[in-house]
C-alpha cells in the first residue's frame, strides 16, 4: 500500500512529499506523440519490407532451383506391345550377308541355303520359334513353256497329216497317255 | 499501442519517469521518450506497463550514464545538478529546492526506490522487481531513506 509505514509521522510526511509534482523537464508531450506515430509506421513499414525480401528470397531461390536442378534417372518398366512378325527389309544383293563355310563349323541349315535371308530366317526362328515363321505360299513362278510337239515326237512336222496332229495334240493336253 | 493510451501514460507518468532517470543520467528526457517509443513498437504490449516502462527507463539510464562517464560530459552532469526536480510551487508545505537536495545526498539504493513508490506509484513487489531485491528489502530501504529525508529537511515528527 502507498505511503504505509508503522509510523503515522512517517506517513503524514510522505503525503507531504507526494504532493510535489515532478518536472518533466524538457519532456514534450506532443513531439513524444509524433515521434511514436513516426516509429510505429516504420515498424509497419519494415515488417512488409522483410515479407518482401522474403518473398524475393524465396522465388530468387525456386528460379535458382528450377534452372539448375541436376537431372533424375528414373528406373521404370515401360511395355511395349512388340508385333508377332517382324518385318524383314529387302536386302540389296550387295549386302547381303553371305555366310562363309569353315572347318569346324556346323553347316548352315537348311533355311540358309534355300533363301538369300536365311540367316535372319534363322535368327527369328530363334527368337519367337517355328511359330513365327509365315505360312509357306503356293508356287507362283511363271507357268513352263509349251514344248513343240515336234520336239516330243523327236520327227519333222510335215512328216505328219492335220489330223494326226490335231489328234496328238488334243491327246497330249488332255494328259492321256498313249 | 492505441495513441490515446499512450497519451494517458505520458500525462500520468512521464513527469515520475524524467525523475526516477534523473537519479541517473543528465538527459533524462531522452531517455524517457526512448522508453515510450520502445513501448509504441512492442508487437504485444507487456501486461503491466508501468513497471515495464519503469525498467526500461532504469536500464536505460544506467546505459546512458555509463556512456556519460566514458565521454567525461561533466559540463552536462552538472547541468543536470542544477536543473529542478520537481515542479516548484509555493502553497506547498514542504520546499521543492530543499527536497531536491536532501534526495540528492541519499543512497541511489535508497532514492530509486522512494522515487519509484512515491512519485512512480509502483507498489513495493513491484519496486523489489524493479531494482532486484527482495520486497521486505525494497520496505526497509524506502522507510529508512523517508525517515533520514524528515531529519534533513527538518520536519519535526508531530
Amino acid at each position: 500500500m502507498l505511503n504505509h509505514t508503522p509510523d503515522p509521522a512517517l506517513n503524514g510526511f510522505t503525503r507531504g512529499l507526494a504532493d510535489l509534482a515532478p518536472d518533466p523537464g524538457g519532456l514534450d508531450r506532443d513531439r513524444l506523440l509524433f515521434r511514436a506515430g513516426g516509429a510505429l509506421l516504420t515498424r509497419r513499414l519494415r515488417r512488409w519490407q522483410a515479407v518482401a525480401g522474403l518473398l524475393a528470397v524465396a522465388v530468387l531461390s525456386l528460379g535458382a532451383a528450377l534452372v539448375f536442378r541436376p537431372t533424375r534417372t528414373v528406373e521404370q518398366v515401360v511395355y511395349v506391345s512388340v508385333p508377332l512378325f517382324l518385318p524383314i527389309p529387302p536386302e540389296e544383293p550387295g549386302t547381303a550377308e553371305t555366310p562363309s563355310f569353315s572347318p569346324g563349323r556346323a553347316e548352315p541349315g537348311p533355311l540358309l541355303r534355300a533363301e538369300p535371308n536365311g540367316f535372319r530366317l534363322r535368327q527369328q526362328v530363334l527368337l519367337f520359334g517355328v511359330e513365327a515363321l509365315p505360312a509357306p505360299h503356293p508356287w507362283s513362278g511363271p507357268a513352263p513353256a509349251a514344248v513343240p510337239l515336234e520336239k516330243l515326237l523327236g520327227i519333222p512336222i510335215e512328216s505328219l497329216d492335220r489330223a494326226s496332229t490335231l489328234h496328238l495334240s488334243n491327246r497330249l493336253n488332255s494328259g492321256e497317255k498313249q | 499501442m492505441d495513441p490515446t493510451l499512450l497519451g494517458r501514460l505520458i500525462d500520468g507518468h512521464a513527469a515520475a519517469l524524467v525523475l526516477y532517470a534523473r537519479q541517473w543520467c543528465a538527459a533524462p528526457e531522452d531517455v524517457v521518450q526512448d522508453a515510450f517509443l520502445k513501448l509504441m513498437v512492442q508487437a504485444r504490449p507487456p501486461e503491466q506497463v508501468v513497471p515495464w516502462l519503469f525498467r526500461v527507463v532504469r536500464n536505460r539510464a544506467i546505459s546512458v550514464a555509463r556512456s556519460e562517464r566514458r565521454r567525461q560530459r561533466h559540463e552536462a552532469f552538472a547541468a543536470s545538478r542544477t536543473a529542478p526536480w520537481f515542479a516548484a510551487d509555493p502553497g506547498k508545505e514542504l520546499d521543492a529546492q530543499t527536497l531536491r537536495a536532501a534526495l540528492g545526498e541519499l543512497p541511489l539504493e535508497q532514492r530509486e526506490v522512494i522515487v519509484a513508490h512515491l512519485w512512480g506509484g509502483l507498489t513495493f513487489e513491484q519496486v523489489a522487481g524493479l531494482v532486484g531485491c527482495s520486497t521486505s528489502m525494497a520496505y526497509r530501504r524506502y522507510v529508512a531513506g523517508v525517515s533520514v529525508l524528515r531529519d534533513r529537511m527538518g520536519v519535526v515528527p508531530c
